[in-house]
């Protein structure tokens, strides 16, 4: 999604988020990825600050944070985008800055590291071997991740989380049937968006 | 209110990824190895410990012991014997003395007659080394291609030929053959930029030798390679007008 990525020429209106997005956005947020807290997303995305709602192509929403104490960077940073009707996904190097946060996450075995950062989707296999790893399934028998779910994804033996994306099965299916696409990668180590430290 | 510490992330000067994703850059030895070596030797130190623990590791796990020297004639003919006649293994020297000096030739008849060799370890291990390194450099390959920017880059092979046909006494048709020898390039957009340029029709053809061509109306070799090296930046030795006959490299 963005592996070809530049914020130069690939973004065209910016607008301030209204407060009421802003709070669908949270709360969003808060529905997918059950175990972040209200209070933590409180601190990161406060009210008084809005996001900026870059627009990337016809489908894609790029959020950035304007400049604060709270972030590093002098300009605008991304820290969240969405496609369409997707989930809304963080941008890795939000992901980076704050560990603690506790966005779903599942991890990859070695063997697909440089694929990933090649841009690659993420195949069954790399999550089932030995390595790779999901949240066990719930006790009713619902699937930890849904189809569609949005997912954090770090490497076996690395701290860093290295893309995000987004579940094309859901993780029991990827248990059962382990072949093909199980996490389409919308945004990688290495690609556009992750070059791209500030927006101005 | 809650408040999340904020961790500042050391990422690698050269490949912008975290340090211990460096090694899957493609440049990880000629850029990002010096620079944390400048920058971060306490980093660099870490992260050289584990990839050695790795490569320790991996090398420990296919080391099957090697012999260290190749089969001797002698040995090589005993193995023959072995697999295909097991009772005539009492005159291996016998024939050895027979065929000394031609032992090709005895070698060659017995797979003719028998079948191919018994395999020497010795040279095997060697085979399954050279696919370690065949592997080695097809991950360099992926290594390379990772990443937005990286290209696929195999200009010598690049070869466009333009050259001219007469149609219907006055008139003159342009044939651009070998575009599709440019990596990066669509047919389709030469074309298109063709036809815009030179205000006429110009279509893709396939020649019967699988190539394909570039049909362009009318007489415009030289404004077509021009456009060619301009637009589509490909090196002007690269292209070459076909001259009388001569095939003449556009410039140098």
């Amino acid at each position: 999604m963005f592996r070809r990525f530049d914020p130069d020429s690939d973004i065209s209106t910016s607008t301030s988020v209204k407060a009421s997005v802003q709070r669908g956005i949270k709360s969003s947020l808060m529905d997918s990825h059950p175990d972040i807290e209200e209070e933590e997303l409180d601190y990161l995305l406060p009210k008084k600050l809005p996001l900026i709602q870059y627009k990337v192509g016809p489908h894609l929403m790029l959020y950035c944070r304007p400049p604060s104490e709270l972030s590093a960077v002098r300009d605008n940073e991304p820290v969240m985008f969405q496609s369409r009707d997707g989930p809304i996904l963080p941008s890795l190097r939000f992901v980076h800055q704050y560990p603690t946060l506790k966005f779903n996450k599942v991890t990859v075995d070695q063997g697909a590291i440089p694929f990933i950062l090649g841009g690659a989707n993420i195949m069954c296999p790399g999550l089932t071997n030995p390595g790779g790893e999901m949240p066990p399934d719930n006790e009713d028998g619902t699937p930890a991740l849904e189809k569609g779910d949005g997912v954090v994804i770090y490497a076996e033996g690395k701290e860093h989380a290295l893309a995000v994306g987004v579940m094309t099965m859901s993780s029991s299916d990827i248990r059962s049937k382990n072949k093909g696409t199980g996490i389409e990668v919308s945004h990688f180590m290495g690609d556009g968006l992750f070059q791209t430290v500030d927006i101005s | 209110m809650a408040t999340i510490e904020r961790v500042e992330v050391l990422y690698c000067g050269s490949c912008g990824c975290p340090p211990e994703y460096c090694e899957y850059s493609p440049d990880f030895e000629t850029h990002c190895v010096p620079w944390l070596q400048n920058n971060e030797p306490e980093v660099y130190k870490n992260l050289m410990k584990r990839l050695k623990k790795g490569d320790a590791e991996d090398e420990a796990d296919d080391k099957p012991e090697k012999p260290t020297e190749p089969w001797t004639m002698e040995e090589r003919l005993t193995k023959f014997y072995e697999k295909y006649q097991p009772d005539k293994v009492d005159s291996v020297p016998s024939l050895l003395e027979k065929y000394a000096g031609k032992e090709d030739k005895l070698f060659v008849a017995l797979t003719k007659k028998y079948g191919p060799e018994p395999e020497d370890p010795y040279y095997a291990s060697d085979d399954s080394d050279l696919e370690g390194d065949m592997e080695e450099m097809n991950l360099g390959d992926k290594k390379k291609r990772r990443g937005a920017a990286a290209k696929k880059e195999n200009k010598a092979d690049t070869r466009v030929i333009i050259t001219k046909t007469k149609r219907n006494k006055k008139k003159a048709v342009t044939n651009v053959v070998g575009m599709e020898t440019v990596p990066g390039i669509k047919l389709k957009d030469v074309s298109k930029a063709l036809s815009k340029r030179f205000a006429g029709s110009s279509s893709v053809k396939d020649l019967p030798n699988g190539k394909k061509e570039i049909i362009v109306q009318g007489d415009h070799m030289d404004d077509v390679a021009a456009l060619i090296v301009d637009k589509f930046n490909v090196p002007g030795n690269c292209v070459f007008l076909d001259i009388d006959g001569d095939f003449v490299p556009f410039s140098d």
